[in-house]
Parts: C-alpha cells; structure tokens; sequence
C-alpha cells in the first residue's frame, strides 16, 4: 500500500514536486511552513495584509527555486533564509532604506554574553529587534527563534564561519546596548 | 536555558484564502508557461524545418503560377 502524502518526508514531496510539477504536493510542503513564513513576515512588516502577500510571493519564489535546493541544509532553513532575504527587500522598500555592504572583517566584539541576551525581556526584545538593522534582525532571529546550525546559516547566506559569528557578535552587541538604555531610561 | 527569542514570535495564522489563492495563481503560472513552451517549440521546429528545408510546400497544378514571388521567377530576366 502506498503511503499516505502527507507524511512523506520534505525531501520526497520536493523530488514529486520538482519532477511533476505537483501543486498538490507542493499544497503538503505549504501546510507544513505557510504559518511560520507568515510569522516571521509578520515580525519584519507589522501589517497582516501585507504579510499575507508577502507569504504568496515568497511561496511561488519557493516553487520556482526548488529545483536550486540541493539538500545541503534541511528544507526549512532553505525556506527560513528565502524569508527572511525577502522581507529584509521588502523592509528596505518600506523604510526607504538603501543596502549597506556589511563588513566582515572587523574584529569580534570582547562582551559577548550569549545568556544576557536570551534572558532579555520579550517587550524590550521586541523592540530592540527593530531598532536594529534589517539583517541583524534576520542573523539573530535564524539563531536563535529557529536554533538554526552556524554551518547552515553559513551555507544559505553563503558566507564564512567566521562571517556568520561576526554578524552574530556585532548584531548581539546592537541589542544589548539599546536594551541598556532602554533600562537606563526606565 | 532561558530564550526570550522564542516568546516574541508572533502567533497569527495564516487565512485558509491565502492558500486558496497562492495555488491558485501557481496553476495559472504553469498553464501561461505550458502555452509559452508550447508555442515557442512548435514555432521553433516549424522554423528550424523551413530552414533546413525539409518543409514541403505543396505543389501546384502544372501551368499555374504560385500566387507570390518564387527564387525561379526572380531568376528569370524581366523583358
């Protein structure tokens, strides 16, 4: 007996997918992540319609690429990382904001304090993430919202290790200033 | 180990229409690509056919001139 679609793996609905352009099985995959990918737009725009475009437009992006994702990382990071480049465009459109090339080659910053920042409140949290830069936001939220592997952030973003743990750093330390003079102010 | 990133996800869910109308506007997608594909092959055979010249023109009754310009009758001196 076969087995029932919607329990097959990610990998086997992209392989009916990508060789007959199955939209029923693409319905599976889109099941299975739509809610989170709204979530995160959601987190980048404020706005539930406009979020909800952004879920179709990343999605039919998703269903023209996918013949690109080679399985180096797990499906959901692929997604996650098309996500979040899209709203980061869709951010710097919003806010008329122009790209900045972001430097990788500074030092990494000394006060490094991992668990200070998880243990930051939700409600300053929040509003740190968007004082701070657009990918700053994204680099932190794939950390540690999506407990995404360096090597898989490494992989999708297509930067070095030493890349990614620099942005880290740099995006960590952005936070933990503003929520310092939040309290400071408080 | 306490994360806070994890609390500040927001818990909307997407409307069932926003499904309806992705897939949707995918069909729409395949179909408008299926009709492209199908056009610029057939119209690429039919001219690559022509070129190679292994595209027969029917011939016509003996006596009767074809009804446009042929290489022969360009050929031909005028007077």
């Amino acid at each position: 007996m076969s087995r029932p679609t919607s329990t097959l793996t990610d990998d086997k609905l992209i392989a009916l997918i990508t060789t007959k352009g199955s939209t029923e099985h693409f319905g599976i995959l889109y099941d299975r992540y739509a809610n989170k990918v709204y979530r995160k737009c959601l987190s980048f725009v404020k706005n539930e319609e406009a979020a909800q475009d952004m879920v179709q437009e990343i999605f039919l992006k998703v269903f023209y690429q996918l013949s690109k994702f080679k399985g180096n990382s797990r499906f959901s990071t692929w997604l996650y990382a098309i996500t979040y480049n899209y709203c980061v465009e869709q951010y710097r459109k919003i806010h008329k904001i122009k790209k900045v090339d972001i430097d990788d080659r500074l030092d990494v910053p000394h006060d490094d304090d991992e668990k200070e920042l998880l243990a930051i409140r939700s409600e300053y949290l929040k509003i740190a993430l968007d004082k701070i830069s657009p990918e700053d936001k994204m680099i932190l939220l794939m950390k540690y919202q999506d407990d995404t592997p360096i090597r898989e952030i490494m992989t999708t973003l297509e930067i070095s290790e030493s890349a990614v743990k620099m942005r880290l750093a740099r995006a960590r330390k952005r936070v933990r200033e503003i929520v310092k003079d939040m309290e400071s102010i408080a | 180990m306490e994360n806070n990133f994890k609390d500040i996800e927001p818990l909307a869910v997407l409307p069932d229409r926003v499904k309806q109308e992705t897939l949707a506007q995918l069909e729409a997608i395949k179909l408008l690509m299926g009709m492209v594909d199908l056009f610029t092959s057939k119209a690429g055979s039919t001219i690559s056919a022509s070129l190679s010249g292994s595209v027969e023109l029917p011939s016509l009754p003996p006596g009767e001139q074809p009804p446009f310009p042929t290489d022969e009758a360009d050929a031909s001196p005028e007077d």
